[in-house]
This record gives C-alpha cells, sequence and structure tokens, in this order.
C-alpha cells in the first residue's frame, strides 16, 4: 500500500460518511454544468433567446460558484473534525504536518474529480429536461441538445480550482491542537455553552428592531431601510441561535417541574450541550433559507403579474399616435388595420385628439408644453380600455401624475383663455402613458374647444380580444414603421412587449427556482452530517441509557423531538424572516404594480415545508433504525 | 547500554486548579529490557507514557531516547522520530476502521515511502511472527479483540523500533487473550531483542516483565525484579500492590 492508495482507500471504504458530501457536490456540479450549457448554447449566442436569459444565468452561475465554495468548505471542515482522532493515530504513527496536508489534498482531489465526472455526467442526461423546461417557462421552442464542450471545459477548470482552492484553506484554516487532544477525540468531554444575557437581550432586541423597521417601512422607504434591515436581522439570528437559545434552555432547566418530568430531563439536557455546536449551523440553513424564500417568493410573484402589469401600462393591444403634421398618418393606419384583418383579427378603434398648451413658468425644458385631453374623448378611452373615467370640475384640470408622488404642476400654471385651470390629483396609472414624455392633463370640453395649442397630436387605440397572438403582427409593424418615437409618429404594440417582459420575469423564476433548489439540498446536507456527526455519540449515550431503563417508544419520542427541532428550528425562524420581508416588499412591489406575493409565497412557503418533512421523516427513521440496531 | 533515559520528569497541569501529576520521576531502561509500570488509579502512569511517547509535553525535565531528546525536536523530525524510533500499542487498539488488518500494520512503512516488495515481505515476516497471516485482508471489525491486539502490536515493530511503549495492551482483552498477546510481547522481547515500557493494571500481565516500576502519586514508589519463576513474581507484585493501596477495581484483570 503506497500513500496514494491510502488516500483512495480512505474514501473508497469511507462511502457512507462521504455519500451526503459527495452528492451535494455532484448536485452543484451539475447545476452549475447544466446552466454553463445554457449559456454557451448557439441558439442563445444567436441571439433566439433574449440576450437578458443568459445574462441573468451568467449572475446564477457566479452566485452558485460562490455558494458552492462556502458550502463545501463548510462540509470538508466538519469532516476534519469528525477524523480527528484518526489524524491523532497517524501523526503517533510518524505522519508530518506535510504527509497530512498531502492526504487531504488527495483525498479532496478524488472526490472532487468522481464529483465532477458524475455531476457533468448526470448533467448531460438531465440536459435535455432542462432545455425542455426552460422552452416551457420562456415561452420558446425547447432548445435542441448539443456537445456542450466549453460548458464542459468551464465547469472542469472551474470546479478542478474549487476543490484545490477549498483543499489549500482547508489546510491553511486547521488548527494546530496537540496529540493527546487529537487522540481523545469526539470522547473528550465538552463544556456546557454558556449564555451571556446581555447578548441574549441584544438578540431580542435586533430582532425586534429589524422587525419594527421593516413592517412600518411603506413603499419608497423599503430600499433605504433593506440594508441596515438585513444586517440586524442577521446578526440578530446569530445571536438567537448561539446565545438566546441556549439562555432559553438553561432558563426551562432552572423550572425542575419541566426540566425533571419524564424523558424531558434527557432531551433538554442533550439539547444545551449541543446548542452551541449546532447554533452555526442552524444560522447558516436559517440565513440561506429565508434568501430563497424571499427570491423564489418574489420572483413567482413578478412572474404571476407580468399580465396584469403589461396590461395596465398598455391599455391597447395596438397604440398609434401622430402628430398632425404627419403625412403619412391615414397610411400607417391603413397599414396596422389591413394586418390585423389579414390576421383575422376583429378590432375596435378609438381615436382621440391631444392638444399642447405652452406652460410659461415651468423651469423645466421638458415641461415646457403640457398636453391636455378633452373630457369627453378621454372617457370614451377609458371605457374602451377598461380603465377608470374621470370627471373635472368647471375650471379643473385632472392630472395624471406620471410616477408615484410626482409634484403636481403648480396652481395656475395651466392657463386656457383667460381661464386659470385648478390642478387636481387622481390616483392611479394614466391611462396613456406612451402619449406624451410630459405631464397629461384632462381638461372640460368647453374649455379645450377653446384652447390654441402649439401642437396637435392624433391618438388611436386598437382593442384586440386575443391580443396575445398579435405578437407577429406588432413585430412586423414595429420593423415596417421603424422607431417612431424620434420622427413624428410613434406605434405601439402590447403583444411583444408582454413577450419580453414575461420571457425575463420567468428567466428570474427559472433562475430563481434552481438556486433555490441547490440552497435547499445544501441545507439538507448541512443537517445529515450534523445528524451523522451525532450518530457515535448517540450510540454511546443511548446505550448508557437503555441500561438504566429507556423504553423504545421513549428513546423514539426523545430522538423525535432532537430531530425535529434540528430540521424545523432554522426553518420556522426563517419563515418568520421572510414573511415579515414580505410585508415589506408587498408594500415596495404594489409600486410596481405587481398585485399580491401572498398567494405564490405561500405556495412555496407550503411546498417546501412539505418537502422538509418528507425528508425529515425519512432521515429521522433512517437514524432511529441505526440507533435501535445498536443500542436495544 | 541505556536505552531510555528519564531524568527529573515532572507534569503540572494547568487551568484553574493546578494538579502536579508526575513529580521528579528518574529511571533508565537498558537496551533489550522489558520494564512494566504499574500503580493505582490517578498515579500518573499514562501521563509517565505519553511524557515518553512524545503525545504530551513535561513541565520540566527530560526523556533521552539514544541520546535524543524528543521534545526538542519540532515538526518533521519529530515525525521522523515517531516513525522510526517508536511503537506504540494503545489499549483500544487504535486501528484504522478505513483499512485492512495488513494495511494497518504496514501504514508506518508506507508513511516513510517504503518500498511496497519490501513492505511486503516485512508485512509477512511479522504476521507469521505474531499468527495473523490468515486475517491481512479482513477489516477491522471482522475480527476478535486478541486478534486486533497482536495487529496492532504487529504494526507497533514492523519498523524496528528502538523502544516500544505499551498502555494497558490488555485492557479490553479476555484473561485467555491477555496471555496469549503477553506471550507474544514476551517472544518478541527475547527473539528480536526489542526493548519494551509497558503500563499496566494487570498483574498478570506485570508478571511477563523483568522488571516493575511502581509509582504512587506521581512520584516512584519502588521497582522489583523479576526472579526466576513468572509465578513467584505474579505473587510479589499482588502484595506490592495491596501494599500500594489503591481499591480492588485495580487489581481486577479486565478494567472496563
Amino acid at each position: 500500500m503506497t500513500f496514494r492508495q491510502f488516500a483512495c482507500n480512505n474514501v473508497s471504504r469511507n462511502k457512507r460518511t462521504y455519500a451526503a458530501f459527495f452528492l451535494s457536490s455532484v448536485f452543484s456540479v451539475m447545476i452549475f454544468f447544466i446552466y454553463a450549457m445554457f449559456i454557451f448554447h448557439p441558439e442563445i449566442e444567436n441571439g433566439e433567446i433574449n440576450a437578458n436569459v443568459a445574462k441573468g444565468m451568467m449572475v446564477a452561475e457566479y452566485i452558485i460558484y460562490l455558494f458552492s465554495f462556502f458550502f463545501l468548505f463548510y462540509c470538508v471542515s466538519a469532516f476534519l473534525k469528525k477524523r480527528e482522532k484518526e489524524f491523532g493515530i497517524l501523526f503517533m504513527h510518524g505522519m508530518t504536518r506535510w504527509q497530512r496536508n498531502v492526504l487531504i489534498f488527495m483525498e479532496n482531489l478524488i472526490i472532487g474529480l468522481l464529483a465532477i465526472v458524475f455531476g457533468i455526467g448526470l448533467g448531460m442526461v438531465l440536459g435535455k429536461l432542462f432545455f425542455l423546461f426552460a422552452g416551457f417557462l420562456l415561452d420558446v421552442e425547447a432548445l435542441p441538445f448539443y456537445l456542450p464542450l466549453k460548458a464542459i471545459a468551464l465547469t472542469v477548470v472551474a470546479f478542478l480550482f474549487l476543490f484545490v482552492a477549498i483543499s489549500v484553506c482547508i489546510v491553511l484554516f486547521l488548527k494546530r491542537s496537540n496529540l493527546l487532544e487529537l487522540l481523545q477525540g469526539s470522547q473528550r468531554p465538552k463544556r456546557e455553552p454558556t449564555a451571556s444575557v446581555f447578548l441574549s437581550l441584544l438578540a431580542a432586541g435586533l430582532l425586534g428592531t429589524a422587525y419594527a423597521l421593516a413592517l412600518w417601512a411603506e413603499g419608497t422607504y423599503v430600499p433605504v431601510l433593506l440594508l441596515p434591515v438585513s444586517a440586524m436581522t442577521i446578526a440578530g439570528t446569530y445571536l438567537l441561535f448561539t446565545q438566546l437559545s441556549v439562555f432559553i434552555i438553561r432558563l426551562l432547566k432552572r423550572n425542575r417541574r419541566v426540566y425533571w418530568k419524564r424523558t424531558n430531563l434527557v432531551t433538554l439536557s442533550a439539547l444545551a450541550y449541543r446548542m452551541k455546536d449546532n447554533a452555526r449551523m442552524f444560522f447558516l440553513v436559517c440565513i440561506v433559507s429565508t434568501v430563497a424564500f424571499c427570491a423564489i417568493g418574489t420572483l413567482a410573484a413578478l412572474a404571476g403579474s407580468i399580465q396584469e402589469t403589461v396590461v395596465k401600462t398598455n391599455p391597447f393591444a395596438f397604440e398609434y399616435h401622430s402628430m398632425a403634421e404627419n403625412k403619412q398618418e391615414q397610411q400607417h393606419l391603413a397599414m396596422i388595420e389591413t394586418a390585423l384583418r389579414e390576421g383575422g383579427f376583429p378590432f375596435e378603434k378609438y381615436a382621440l385628439t391631444v392638444r399642447y398648451l405652452p406652460v410659461p413658468t415651468s423651469e423645466d425644458e421638458r415641461d415646457a408644453s403640457v398636453a391636455v385631453v378633452k373630457q369627453s374623448d378621454y372617457n370614451r378611452f377609458a371605457r374602451a380600455a377598461g380603465a377608470e373615467e374621470v370627471t373635472v370640475g368647471d375650471r379643473e384640470a385632472v392630472y395624471f401624475p406620471r410616477w408615484p408622488d410626482e409634484k403636481l404642476i403648480e396652481s395656475g400654471t395651466l392657463q386656457i383663455g383667460n381661464v386659470r385651470l385648478q390642478p387636481k390629483g387622481v390616483e392611479g396609472f394614466p391611462l396613456l402613458p406612451s402619449l406624451t414624455g410630459g405631464p397629461i392633463a384632462v381638461v372640460p370640453d368647453e374649455l379645450y374647444d377653446r384652447a390654441k395649442p402649439v401642437a396637435e397630436q392624433h391618438s388611436y387605440g386598437y382593442v384586440v380580444d386575443n391580443w396575445k397572438e398579435t405578437k407577429e403582427i406588432g413585430e412586423k409593424l414595429e420593423q415596417e414603421l421603424g422607431d417612431g418615437r424620434t420622427r413624428s409618429y410613434s406605434l405601439s404594440a402590447r403583444a411583444p412587449q408582454y413577450y419580453i417582459l414575461k420571457q425575463m420575469a420567468n428567466t428570474g423564476l427559472f433562475i430563481g427556482l434552481f438556486v433555490g433548489v441547490l440552497f435547499f439540498v445544501a441545507a439538507a446536507s448541512f443537517l445529515y452530517f450534523r445528524l451523522y456527526t451525532d450518530l457515535e455519540n448517540d450510540k454511546r449515550q443511548y446505550g448508557a441509557i437503555t441500561k438504566i431503563g429507556l423504553s423504545e417508544q421513549e428513546l423514539s419520542k426523545i430522538v423525535t423531538t432532537q430531530i425535529a427541532l434540528l430540521f424545523f428550528a432554522p426553518i420556522l425562524v426563517a419563515i418568520v424572516h421572510s414573511a415579515v420581508a414580505f410585508v415589506s416588499l408587498q408594500s415596495m412591489l404594489k409600486l410596481m404594480l405587481i398585485a399580491s406575493v401572498f398567494k405564490p409565497t405561500v405556495i412555496v412557503l407550503a411546498s417546501f415545508v412539505l418537502v422538509q418533512f418528507v425528508y425529515f421523516w425519512m432521515i429521522r427513521n433512517r437514524y432511529l433504525f441505526h440507533l435501535k440496531k445498536a443500542v436495544l | 547500554m541505556d536505552m531510555l533515559q528519564v531524568r527529573k520528569l515532572s507534569k503540572i497541569y494547568g487551568g484553574k486548579v493546578t494538579y502536579r501529576a508526575l513529580t521528579d520521576i528518574d529511571f533508565t531502561i537498558r537496551k533489550g529490557e522489558f520494564v512494566g509500570i504499574m500503580g493505582p488509579s490517578g498515579s500518573g502512569k499514562t501521563t509517565l507514557l505519553n511524557m515518553i511517547s512524545t503525545i504530551d509535553k513535561p513541565t520540566s525535565g527530560e526523556v533521552l531516547l539514544n541520546g535524543t531528546n524528543p521534545h526538542q525536536l519540532k515538526g518533521s523530525r519529530l515525525a521522523l522520530f515517531r516513525r522510526r524510533e517508536l511503537g506504540f500499542v494503545f489499549q483500544d487498539f487504535n486501528l484504522l476502521d478505513t483499512l485492512t488488518i495488513g494495511e494497518n500494520i504496514i501504514l508506518p512503512l508506507t508513511l516513510d515511502g517504503e518500498n511496497v516488495r519490501v513492505m511486503q515481505e516485512k508485512l509477512e515476516t511479522v504476521a507469521a511472527k505474531l499468527g495473523i497471516s490468515d486475517i491481512l485482508d479482513k477489516r477491522t471489525y471482522e475480527v476478535s479483540g486478541g486478534q486486533r491486539q497482536r495487529a496492532a502490536i504487529a504494526r507497533a515493530i514492523i519498523h524496528s523500533p528502538s523502544l516500544l511503549l505499551a498502555d494497558e495492551p490488555t485492557g479490553n482483552l479476555d484473561s485467555k487473550a491477555s496471555r496469549s498477546v503477553m506471550e507474544t510481547l514476551e517472544a518478541i522481547n527475547k527473539n528480536d531483542g526489542t526493548t519494551m515500557m509497558m503500563v499496566t493494571h494487570d498483574p498478570l500481565a506485570a508478571s511477563y516483565c523483568h522488571r516493575v516500576i511502581f509509582i504512587k502519586d506521581g512520584q516512584l514508589h519502588n521497582e522489583m525484579y523479576r526472579g526466576e519463576s513468572r509465578q513467584a513474581f505474579f505473587q510479589k507484585i499482588i502484595d506490592a500492590l495491596s501494599l500500594l493501596g489503591g481499591n480492588a477495581h485495580d487489581l481486577s484483570t479486565i478494567r472496563v
């Protein structure tokens, strides 16, 4: 047996220990590879799918890579901790530190290489499925399979580097403990963790403040508060698990009627003992889950409300605006109508005239004129678009803010003849946002007719029932008419915009979903490692207790409580965190016209809890099985 | 010739309450000698062994093995010292579960980068000597305690160390296995001339030694040489132990 064979044996005969680590590595490699396959797909490079999709994927790729690094680093260091005694024995037989480092390096490389091979292999197999799913979500035809040489090269290089970097870092960070401690390994008695009252209170304070701020924040304040609130939540969560939880357990232990009651004695004492070990893992799992919940919830909400948003911002399937001097107006209108008729789309046409009035006192060049619309015209348009009608008083002008909280034009600046109009704001979104760059006002019919405009514009709206199918017509017309914004006319079609937005939102969801799944798998593996590390100790401890007399049911109860806590404590905190986050997100997203994050969020959280529960049940049964085999 | 010299060795454990585990221990072991260390629980036997085996560092005093003080060696030179000069047998065997019995035995040679053919030859020789040739391909959990301890002894002597250290080698074995392990050690000592030092609770195991050193409360108490009869030596050891005090537990053959 040479040294190299020794390293191989260590890995190949320790399959069960390495299984979870290996699978997580494979999974990370696979997701990374599939994304790379997508990014480098010839049809994406040719521009078949919106370039933003590939850009978003690139960002996801970075996130996956960074996350894989930290995650695998944690796994490797957890393993080394478990193998302390083994290293002690090896040192005893004259292993040098250098040899230890080489051993760690070789073992990681073996696992890394295998993970890369399996990850890429699995990625190839599942790639087609992924492309189908992507095509479905992005509303394009599924991408054909291809030989992804670039993606393979990128994945191999990236992950080889990752595993090497992890091995180097691990060796650098390894504690120089003495041989005696190493040989005693995990049998070394640990001290019960203590909690500081101050830090426990600080934890409660930080979380309380963060929640209060998040719930209080309205609309535009949310982005400003995002950073401090997140920082406070993260710090608070860390202290919650390291300090407050220990503190609470100590309080419980002080109450003898609780502590000395049946199996509570065993459960609580074990809990107190392990809390410090678990705290950091709880913290990681909690933060990772919160991020995943928030991201997926928001993305699902975004994707779900695209249609509503587009219909609001583009009230007509086609809009054509033309300045009075445009000679091609009738020709363009004929083109649109012919195209619609030929496509077999029945339509209704609405027309409206806009007059631009000078505003002498305005400082801003852009606001040098105000567009005014006749009240009866506007309401006819509004009815057609299914928007709210407005009522305008005798000497009033109704303004639509172009963005939330926009200041209305100063009172008296708008004048028709010798009548100064009183500005009145309305809630809601302007019906015709693409009408004009400047402010729009609706004025009484009689006043409108008297106005002497500097310019006049004719607008036409087409209502088409099955507008979603007019994508091709819209694109063709937009191309034929050219971008009219710089000229004297403009055309905007709803369907092409809808598909662009939908593709972007679905890309977000698509990427978020897979990153979220990766996070979930990682969190699950964290738990698996933790349990696996505890199993040996538990066998010894419960072995001792069963000799005193512990029934099988009682053993099951203790273990189930402990594992359930391990699985659901961080998730529960994460759910509370994300619930609070969603409340404040909701108030921000309202500005972006998104209906509600409530429903998609509940669906995301519920399915997550369900999957987690299944995983919990499986792990619990396996764990109990091993424990009972050793103990009873 | 003195193989091992221990001079004025003391160990004080720090912490909130300092505890004096060993005080001014002085003794020497000659080449080829088989020495047992006995004493009641907490007398400092294992601490002494840990100092000599370089697992732990002494507070003061020195250990010289063939004239070298291993506690002054740094880094890889200490590792090389352990690898070439010392062999160690633990109470709980400390075989690596991931390796077969054979692989465990050649571990010190593997770490030294020895030629595979040489390793194979040495393995066959040492396994034959210890009577474990037929279990070399088995994994550690597939063999009995006595076989495991003999594998551990094989691992400790395969590189022909200057000094073989054993910490309660019979502590986890039944009396039959104990006897066979002790006979093996005695034979190795006699045939190969390996110097041995063994810490034990077990008077029967100690009776295989040439000399037994008794320590009590961290200080040397007395020492006894074995005469012609092992039986008589065994009796003397028991008498000495009862004189030393300690409790009945210390006299038991099997310690759990």
